[in-house]
């Protein structure tokens, strides 16, 4: 592989709304960056060992590009304030991500790479991704669908949802549920200050799980066969059960106890201040 | 001229927490600000835009010296909290594409409905840095070197953007 | 349109402006007397600048003062809770683990060997701290918290010029609603003092604030 530096600035001194349309060849492995001010980035994949940059932009605004090794850099720039390009990008499957883009709206379809997308005030949605994927929103939802990666995913006033994860989850945000539908891991944390935590996956033996929020709801789905010793408390929260569990009398009042289904394999923590704590059977967020 | 003497005495209360003299410096002020916030980022967000400048100077009233009027330094806060607003513009919105009028700066036919265009909304649909300087030196009367500083551009390239917003501007003259 | 006559016009303005020197004002006047398109750019741009001129402000069509009355409101609630110290990195960092050991000590003790962060248990059970020593502890972490988050505050008060005015305001109704869960949790703490779900549970919320400030101030540098 050659250490090559290709810089190829792509500017424009008409004052027209444009479309740039370029391919540059990488190795398969290629950690693209891509760092942008405003406008949304969306990947997709293809088995050829080229990135394709759809670029929509509009005046004065540049895009450069900086291959260097297996590192391909892609950067807008304005030189009249704030550029605001919208990407569509082609990558190798098996390429790496890592987006900077403050107002966009970031969508990847299909890597199996690591993922790491910080966004300001935007939504995040990715398919995919292995080894890690790291995904951080301010004012927008997070939701990844379909991967085995490790995934840490946070927003503050958005919503994160996991559906169909396997591998490691840390999901948090402060006014946002966390939902995490048909997730198989064996390690789950998930918090929320103002919002709930959903769970309707598949509790794995000598897994373990903590969900907790301050003024919103825990909801479990515990699937049939589930093994799990399972801590709650809270200060003030209201509990459901849709299924026996022996407490021990006066447990619900005392707002804090615990209970054993199964052989207790799992380790489960529940707890709300002050929202309500509910039990029920795997299966419940079907109907979204 | 009395303004300036009731903003002196209010602003003296404000600076010491006095809510109620900062909402008759309020009232004073607001339309000049939300004018100034609705020409330079449009009027989806000058309400919000008006209300950040006037909790801004809130928050530094105490170290408003009185060197110059109220309304200046107010209106100084206004444009660093509008400039520094960063927004995502969907980059469909329509922009003025000199490309699409004619030789004579007139508009094509398929753009026929824009003749006698409303001058605000034209104003509104310049390219944002032509219409922030636009903004600041026809209507607001600021120098290219104050502009400049603002902006953080060159008195060159406020020059140019000066001449680039008027061009596109004089089409719309009925 | 010729190039020349690109040139000549792009001067119009700092004409119409009188910002040209006097050999250039005299040119384009000379130049002025045989273009006939000049003259009629000129005319229009006089009266371009003459509508702005001529532009009436309207106020807003509804009354912005509440909104603005509310935010101050809270932000005078904020700076009345501050407070200053100065604190090194390294000594936010240690304050941020400290905590964190302490609240996984607290749960070992609680659900009497379950730890929630851990593979293993935090500390034997020897060592965890007698109740006496659990407040004291608490006590002290939360200060250390307290300064930990006062100093990020104030990083934040000088960055914050730096952000979006949308995410500043954001970020506030964030840091407003992990305020109201933080004291909600200590006036628990004030019935139930040795509560070890409520001492991790402020524990944990104020280290979601510290988690907001970071990312916040990390923000301010983008």
């Amino acid at each position: 592989m050659n250490a090559t530096i290709l810089a190829a600035v792509l500017s424009t001194l008409m004052s027209l709304p444009q479309e740039t349309d370029t391919l540059i060849a990488v190795p398969g492995n290629v950690r693209v960056t891509v760092e942008q001010v405003a406008g949304d980035v969306t990947v997709t994949t293809w088995s050829q060992n080229q990135v394709r940059v759809l670029a929509d932009h509009g005046s004065d605004d540049t895009i450069e590009y900086e291959l260097e090794g297996n590192e391909l850099s892609i950067m807008a720039h304005s030189n009249t304030g704030m550029a605001i390009v919208d990407f569509e990008l082609t990558v190798p499957v098996a390429a790496a991500l890592e987006i900077s883009a403050p107002f966009a709206d970031v969508r990847i379809t299909g890597t199996q790479g690591s993922i790491s997308v910080e966004t300001v005030e935007g939504d995040i949605h990715v398919e995919g991704g292995r080894g890690q994927v790291d995904l951080h929103a301010v004012d927008g939802d997070v939701m990844i669908f379909g991967s085995e990666a490790t995934v840490q995913a946070a927003s503050v006033d958005g919503d994160v949802r996991l559906t169909d994860v396997s591998g490691g989850v840390e999901a948090q945000t402060v006014d946002g549920d966390v939902i995490l539908k048909d997730v198989s891991s064996d390690n789950v944390q998930a918090a929320s200050v103002d919002g709930d935590i959903l769970w309707d996956g598949d509790i794995r033996d000598g897994g373990r799980y903590s969900f907790v929020t301050h003024d919103g709801d825990v909801v479990v789905g515990m699937q049939q066969g589930a093994n799990a010793k399972v801590s709650v408390a809270s200060f003030d929260a209201d509990f459901e059960f849709d299924f026996e569990v022996g407490l021990e009398p006066g447990a619900q009042e005392s707002k804090r106890f615990s209970f054993v289904v199964g052989n207790g394999s799992a380790r489960m923590e529940l707890e709300s201040f002050d929202g309500s704590i509910h039990l029920t059977r795997r299966g419940y967020l079907e109907e979204e | 001229m009395p303004d300036a003497d009731l903003d002196a005495y209010d602003v003296a209360l404000a600076a010491e927490g006095d809510e109620g003299a900062f909402e008759r410096l309020y009232r004073r002020h607001v339309t000049r600000i939300y004018g100034l916030a609705r020409r330079m980022a449009g009027p989806d967000d000058a309400d919000e835009l008006t209300q950040d400048a006037f909790v801004r100077a809130w928050q530094k009233i105490a170290q408003f010296r009185g060197e110059a009027a109220f309304g200046s330094w107010l209106y100084r806060v206004a444009i660093s909290v509008i400039l520094g607003h960063r927004r995502r513009l969907a980059i469909h919105r329509e922009r003025m594409v000199p490309e699409e009028w004619s030789r004579e700066g007139r508009p094509s036919h398929e753009r026929s409905s824009e003749i006698g265009m409303d001058f605000d909304t034209a104003i509104e649909r310049l390219p944002a840095r032509a219409r922030h300087v636009f903004v600041l030196h026809d209507v607001e009367g600021y120098k290219h070197h104050e502009i400049a500083r603002m902006l953080k551009i060159t008195a060159g390239t406020s020059k140019s953007q000066l001449h680039r917003a008027r061009m596109l501007l004089r089409a719309t003259l009925a | 349109m010729s190039d020349s006559a690109d040139i000549w016009q792009d001067r119009l303005s700092d004409y119409l402006d009188e910002a040209l020197e006097d050999s250039e004002r005299s040119e384009l006047e000379e130049h002025l007397e045989g273009c006939e398109e000049c003259r009629e750019t000129l005319v229009e741009l006089r009266e371009v600048v003459a509508q702005a001129r001529r532009l009436v402000d309207a106020p807003p069509v509804r009354d912005l003062w509440p909104g603005i009355a509310e935010r101050i409101r809270a932000t005078e609630e904020r700076e009345r809770r501050g407070r200053s110290f100065t604190f090194s990195m390294p000594q936010l960092a240690a304050a941020a683990i400290t905590l964190v050991a302490l609240s996984s000590g607290i749960a070992w003790q609680a659900a009497g060997g379950f730890s929630t962060r851990q593979t293993e248990p935090a500390a034997p059970v020897a060592q965890v701290p007698a109740k006496a020593e659990l407040l004291l502890a608490s006590r002290i972490a939360s200060s250390d918290y307290e300064s930990a988050i006062a100093q990020l505050e104030r990083v934040l008060d000088v960055g914050r010029e730096r952000l979006d005015t949308a995410t500043v305001r954001k970020v506030d109704e964030k840091l407003a609603l992990i305020d109201k869960a933080i004291d909600d949790a200590r006036q628990a703490l004030a019935v139930d003092p040795s509560s070890a779900y409520l001492n991790r549970h402020l524990a944990g919320t104020m280290r979601r604030k510290l988690d907001l400030l970071r990312r916040t101030a990390a923000l301010t540098e983008l």
